[in-house]
């Protein structure tokens, strides 16, 4: 199992190094001189020049990298010329919000996910299962962008319970942060829950018809036995798989959530350093946004390894 | 298995052909477009700002009194042929990759396997946003960054099938009488490998249209005086208070096709899969 780990671990820092790369020269090509925005259409060439020499924008791409590398390497994310401060001073207040919204959702998604997914095999080809999978469909094809202004417009206009858009910390007050909460987490939650409901609902179609089941069934265990002992451990294998790929979604909807509902987290600030040219800023959100995936399909790995012995002695899959 | 054949259980069930159906005349109305629309695509009647439907304006007109069905019509323009023309990029340039991959194994196939879970790093969404920022706004480059941020999904799908066909005795036998290796490759590996690749590519259709129209949102997409799907939830946003049709109408349209090709993708999934064709 060490060696598993080791194995996964070796493998994800390799995708992390590359990754760095690739968000590296992308930044790098991005039109648009980061001087000349920093200080303003006005100033003199001599100006613009010095300070491309100072913020090193010269020096060729490998140099750079390696510089900029090294600094992260050492915790050190550069300077946000937008921000005027140190990324990683922005990035320590706007990196919790999106993490706290982003787990809420995650969890949102994994538990009403399952349940609908289980409740939707259980009452196959009944209206229950009709309804739920007609939700899940819909669930899997409506862009988050439009299901944020969809909300938005039932809870915060029309019936003026929940509001437009804004954000209040947990610690100013829970409950103050829920009311703000709700409609983004819920606006981010809806896709994975409706992915997770399709897979778990097949997966629990396929597991049921095992012989394993059958013999469960047989010996006469209880129908709520054979569902959490035999069916739903079973069934949850290919819903782990999943997980890494929803956290991927989720970060990738909490980009488009926190620009509709005006949340001061990673997501907004990605988009604004890019607007503005702001490049070790993108980097570093760049960085985390890769982070946070690599690390979670990194536990799924292990996670699949635990559940599923063939798996970490190398077996086919 | 002939095409009469996927067809026929394509059709067998009432979701799938609704959607096929639905796709049809969509692209009818998009390739139609300028006999279609009631009004011109940028025609302003300043005196009917933000009209709620009416028998003039069937889904009403937007800020500046444009007709939102003839700027929904014009607009499917925009969002389909982004939405087909970056599929077609992203699924040439992958199934090429991933036949490379599959077929010459070894160091090849961990460079480009670890190079593609790499970008699979990135949300889709990052991704685009960031290719799109960096080629600068217009119509093509956002096709190539939807294009490119979604390749991945296509390497890994025929790279598997490449692996599972690579051993099979017909390949080793055209080894055996000669056959160059290009010829290997797309006469006999290809075609045996492509079924799954028009599944992912429906579902991608689906895919592009909704990232073209969030990346639009998101204000990295289309401009005016163009517009799409995108652009009109986007402009009308603004107004959701005032106006909500505005946002809603072209919504409404984008979650409709995505919903009918994921439908068209899930009903050629089952057509082409010997093992549920049987179960239909």
């Amino acid at each position: 199992m060490v060696k598993y780990i080791a194995k996964k671990l070796a493998v994800s820092i390799v995708i992390l190094l590359v990754v760095s790369f690739l968000a590296f020269w992308i930044m790098s090509v991005l039109p648009g001189d980061a001087a000349l925005i920093s200080l303003g259409t006005e100033a003199t060439a001599e100006r613009i020049e010095e300070l491309r020499e100072e913020w090193g924008l010269n020096d060729p791409l490998p140099e750079r990298y390696g510089a900029w590398l090294w600094d992260i390497l050492h915790g050190d994310f550069g300077y946000s010329t937008h921000y005027k401060t140190a990324c990683s001073e922005v990035l320590a207040q706007r990196m919790p919000i999106t993490l706290l919204l982003g787990l809420i959702s995650l969890v949102i998604s994994v538990v009403f996910g399952i349940l609908f997914g289980l409740v939707a095999a259980l009452y196959r080809g009944r209206i229950l299962d009709t309804i739920v999978t007609f939700c899940a469909n819909l669930g899997v094809s409506l862009p988050v962008f439009w299901l944020g202004i969809l909300l938005t417009y039932l809870f915060a206009v029309w019936l003026r319970i929940l509001p437009v858009q804004g954000y209040q910390s947990p610690s100013e007050g829970f409950g103050g942060f829920l009311y703000f909460a709700c409609l983004p987490c819920i606006s981010m939650a809806w896709g994975s829950i409706a992915t997770i409901c399709r897979q778990t609902r097949s997966a629990v179609l396929e597991t049921l018809h095992q012989s394993h089941v059958k013999t469960a069934r047989a010996k006469g265990l209880s129908e709520g036995k054979i569902l959490s002992r035999h069916v739903l451990k079973n069934s949850l294998i290919p819903v782990i798989t999943l997980l890494g790929f929803q956290v991927r979604n989720l970060v990738g909807g909490s980009v488009v959530v926190e620009q509709i509902y005006n949340i001061p987290g990673m997501g907004r600030t990605l988009i604004q350093a890019v607007n503005s040219r702001d490049t070790d800023m993108a980097l570093a959100c760049l960085m985390i946004i890769a982070a946070i995936t690599i690390l979670s399909s990194l536990l799924v790995d292990i996670a699949y390894g635990i559940v599923d012995p063939r798996i970490r002695r190398g077996g086919s899959q | 298995m002939g095409a009469k054949a996927v067809l026929k259980i394509l059709f067998s069930r009432k979701a799938t052909a609704i959607a096929a159906i639905f796709i049809l005349v969509l692209i009818l109305v998009a390739v139609f477009a300028d006999v279609l629309a009631p009004y011109g695509l940028n025609e302003q009647d300043l005196r009917h700002q933000k009209e709620t439907p009416s028998a003039a304006h069937l889904l009403g007109t937007d800020n500046y009194g444009r007709d939102v069905l003839s700027r929904l019509i014009y607009g499917s323009r925009i969002s389909l042929v982004v939405a087909f023309v970056s599929v077609v990029v992203a699924g040439v340039a992958g199934s090429v990759i991933g036949l490379i991959a599959g077929y010459v194994g070894g160091v090849v196939d961990g460079i480009i396997m670890r190079l593609t879970d790499a970008l699979m790093a990135f949300p889709t969404i990052v991704f685009a946003l960031g290719i799109a920022a960096a080629l600068g706004q217009s119509t093509t480059n956002l096709v190539i960054a939807i294009g490119v941020s979604t390749i991945p999904p296509y390497i890994r799908t025929i790279r598997g099938e490449v692996m599972k066909v690579r051993s099979q005795t017909y390949i080793k036998a055209s080894k055996v009488i000669g056959a160059s290796v290009p010829r290997q490759l797309f006469s006999h590996i290809l075609p045996n490998c492509v079924a799954p690749v028009i599944v992912t590519a429906s579902v991608g259709l689906g895919g592009a249209i909704m990232t073209e129209a969030t990346l639009s949102f998101l204000g990295m997409g289309i401009r005016t005086p163009d517009t799409s799907w995108g652009v009109m939830v986007s402009d009308g946003f603004e107004f959701i208070t005032s106006a909500p049709h505005l946002a809603i109408i072209p919504g409404v349209a984008i979650a409709l096709v995505v919903l009918a090709f994921n439908f068209l993708g899930d009903g050629l999934r089952d057509a082409l899969d010997p093992h549920v064709r049987g179960t239909l």
